[in-house]
């Protein structure tokens, strides 16, 4: 059984991939120093699913086994799907953690809402969301609603909002805030690891996309491609094209101050932590024409699909077995 | 046989569409009387071996094989396509003259000339996919010698035999060079019956600098054409030289303009071309745009042209690979009944590649 068990909730955009690669590929180090951090699994997606009412049953009994087997004393969760659960399914996870572990607290990074609706906005983009329907109505997070959902589940302390006593912390996405600088120390820091941080497998991962790429995808995408969205794994060769990271317009900015002010001052009174909107300047779009555009959108697009179809390409199931036995077959007959 | 066409280009004037029309439809244009040897993708064979530059490669093997062939159809006349002619010098086309001279009764030439300015323009897109960098072609246009080209070969074929055209839609027959080349020879009514094979797509502005970049990448800046073919389905105005490489192009060009219309009764129409804005993207874009796109380009080139890619007969986007060999595995995997399942793996929906 766990002294504690930390589910870092996010939220997206708040480096949350480059923390679970580093951690995941860093997990014998970590467990060295008294923490477990399933190892078993690409990301921890599958518990956030599995509480969701999806699929990842497996993935969360595989989870639960292997904490079963580890005699560390803390134990670390991360998906920033999990910031997608109900207060019901948050409660449930909540409960489930309570069987490996005495406590059970949660980790929120958060980012200022202009920063962030940007930086999803090219996540969404790939993930097939089209710019016209991101520009009206850009990603915001609800932090008035989030932080106390999670308070209700993991408990919160009266008075200790925000410090390391309340079991909900939540803590600054911002260069300056962040121990080190970076995410990976800061969480390691505020979870009393600090003394783990060297010897990290670090990996530095999802980083953001230029404007030029952005309207690139957007215009090649049909209706088809959008619903199914891009593969994360083809994102290797639009962060490949330069140009300054996209910026949403100044009117979706606008809105998203409108619609986040009342989440700030959330932050500001229960969490203390006052964000510093970032200087961003809204990238104008590429100075092409719409068939420019689109044509080398397409191109490009083939290009990327083709090769993501030639390398992650897998027989159907079962032919490899067929293809043995045929082969075992024909030597037999000589 | 009794008349042998030398069709001598020159280049950028619809010869690539030409020579690959005419290749795939030798079956019936010999049914009109005409023999075009077929059996190299071009003509470049039967015409290197005059060339001093090229005779090295030991090619007189296809000029022995054109001449047994020609002389069993039976046919009353042949045609050979090769720009590669245009660029022999006098010795040379004596040589050349007197080869095919063999096979036939009467030689003659013919030759499409067009207007300068349309083809230093077109010439700088076929500069650029040979790998030539932008700034020198711009610094120095293409400008063929019609004057030299047409003199010499009126020299060793009479001017009775040289026939000159001027490449011009309005001019042509049908407004097609293929149907002009069939009217010339008197073959215009195989024209309807051709399946045309159009070739050597301009480039716009855009997909011009992006390819000039990509190709820099590549080893002695030389790309095959299936791994540039993406380039050409970016879209957008053509590329057009700037105006001070159009005018040194004019003043050049001048003295063959007024031969052409002394000797021919020649003249063009001014081309309306335009020089073209440069692309609206920073270098840093144009720069990672073209390195993205080459990687993926020729991982794919490489990929086609892989064992596996053979077997599987992967396909890049956009390619148009000159049918070859098939590979000896897929057969065998047929015959187990894998090949279309391990092809499905690999297979992915149809591009935007327009035949």
């Amino acid at each position: 059984m766990f002294e504690r068990l930390t589910l870092h909730i996010g939220h997206n955009k708040t480096g949350t991939t480059s923390l679970q690669e580093t951690l995941r590929l860093s997990a014998p180090h970590l467990a060295a120093h008294g923490v477990f951090y399933w190892d078993g699994a690409g990301n921890h997606k599958a518990i956030a699913r599995h509480f969701g009412g999806e699929d990842g049953a497996e993935g969360f009994a595989a989870f639960m086994a292997a904490a079963r087997r580890s005699n560390a004393r803390h134990a670390l969760v991360s998906a920033e799907t999990l910031v997608r659960l109900d207060d019901e399914a948050a409660a449930r996870l909540v409960a489930a953690m309570g069987e490996i572990a005495a406590t059970v607290d949660v980790l929120l990074y958060v980012r200022h809402p202009v920063g962030f609706a940007s930086s999803a906005a090219q996540q969404a983009v790939r993930a097939g969301v089209s710019l016209r329907r991101l520009t009206a109505n850009p990603p915001l997070v609800p932090f008035a609603e989030l932080i106390p959902r999670w308070r209700r589940a993991v408990g919160a302390r009266p008075g200790t909002a925000g410090g390391a006593s309340d079991n909900v912390m939540v803590r600054p996405f911002e260069r300056a805030a962040l121990a080190g600088g970076d995410v990976v120390t800061d969480a390691l820091t505020v979870l009393g690891f600090a003394d783990a941080v060297a010897g990290l497998t670090r990996v530095e991962a999802n980083t953001g996309l230029s404007a030029l790429a952005v309207h690139l995808i957007d215009a090649a995408l049909t209706d088809r491609e959008r619903r199914a969205g891009l593969s994360q794994a083809t994102m290797g060769a639009y962060g490949g094209i330069g140009g300054p990271a996209y910026v949403l317009p100044a009117e979706a900015l606008e809105r998203v101050r409108t619609l986040s002010a009342p989440h700030l001052a959330f932050l500001a009174q229960q969490c203390g932590i006052h964000l510093t909107e970032p200087a961003a300047v809204p990238t104008p779009p590429p100075a092409l024409s719409p068939e420019e555009l689109t044509s080398l959108g397409r191109v490009l697009l083939s290009a990327v699909q083709n090769q993501h179809r030639a390398a992650t390409a897998r027989p159907a199931p079962g032919l490899v077995a067929r293809a043995r036995r045929l082969a075992k077959s024909l030597r037999a007959r000589g | 046989m009794d008349v042998l066409t030398l069709h001598i280009g020159h280049m950028k004037t619809g010869t690539t569409s030409i020579q690959a029309t005419f290749r795939d439809n030798a079956a019936i244009l010999a049914e009109h009387g005409l023999y075009y040897y077929s059996k190299t993708r071009t003509n470049h064979p039967l015409a290197r071996p005059f060339s001093k530059r090229t005779a090295g490669r030991a090619e007189t093997k296809f000029l022995k094989e054109f001449r047994a062939e020609a002389k069993a159809s039976r046919l009353s006349q042949a045609l050979v396509s090769s720009e590669t002619f245009q660029r022999l010098g006098p010795e040379e086309i004596a040589a050349c003259v007197k080869a095919f001279g063999a096979s036939a009764r009467r030689v003659q030439v013919l030759l499409y000339v067009r207007e300068p300015v349309a083809l230093a323009v077109s010439a700088a897109h076929q500069g650029v996919r040979s790998g030539r960098p932008l700034a020198d072609i711009i610094a120095q246009p293409r400008v063929l010698n019609l004057t030299e080209i047409i003199t010499r070969w009126r020299d060793a074929v009479g001017p009775d035999n040289l026939i000159v055209r001027p490449f011009d839609r309005t001019a042509m027959a049908g407004g097609d060079v293929i149907d002009d080349v069939l009217t010339v020879l008197g073959c215009a009514q195989a024209a309807p019956r051709l399946t045309r094979n159009a070739a050597n797509e301009g480039l716009s502005v855009l997909g011009i600098h992006l390819l000039e970049r990509a190709i820099a990448r590549m080893p002695d800046r030389k790309m095959p054409y299936d791994q540039q073919r993406a380039f050409n389905f970016i879209k957008g105005p053509r590329y057009v030289l700037p105006e001070e490489s159009l005018a040194k192009v004019r003043r050049r060009a001048a003295p063959h303009v007024a031969f052409l219309k002394d000797e021919y009764g020649i003249t063009f129409e001014e081309s309306p071309q335009r020089p073209s804005p440069p692309p609206a993207l920073s270098e840093a874009e144009l720069d990672s745009l073209a390195e993205v796109l080459h990687e993926i380009n020729a991982f794919a080139f490489r990929l086609d042209r892989s064992a596996m890619g053979r077997v599987l007969n992967t396909r890049m986007p956009f390619s148009n690979r000159y049918t070859e060999v098939e590979h000896p595995m897929r057969a065998k995997l047929h015959k187990l009944g894998l090949l279309a399942e391990l092809e499905a793996a690999v297979a992915g929906p149809d591009d935007d590649a327009e035949d």
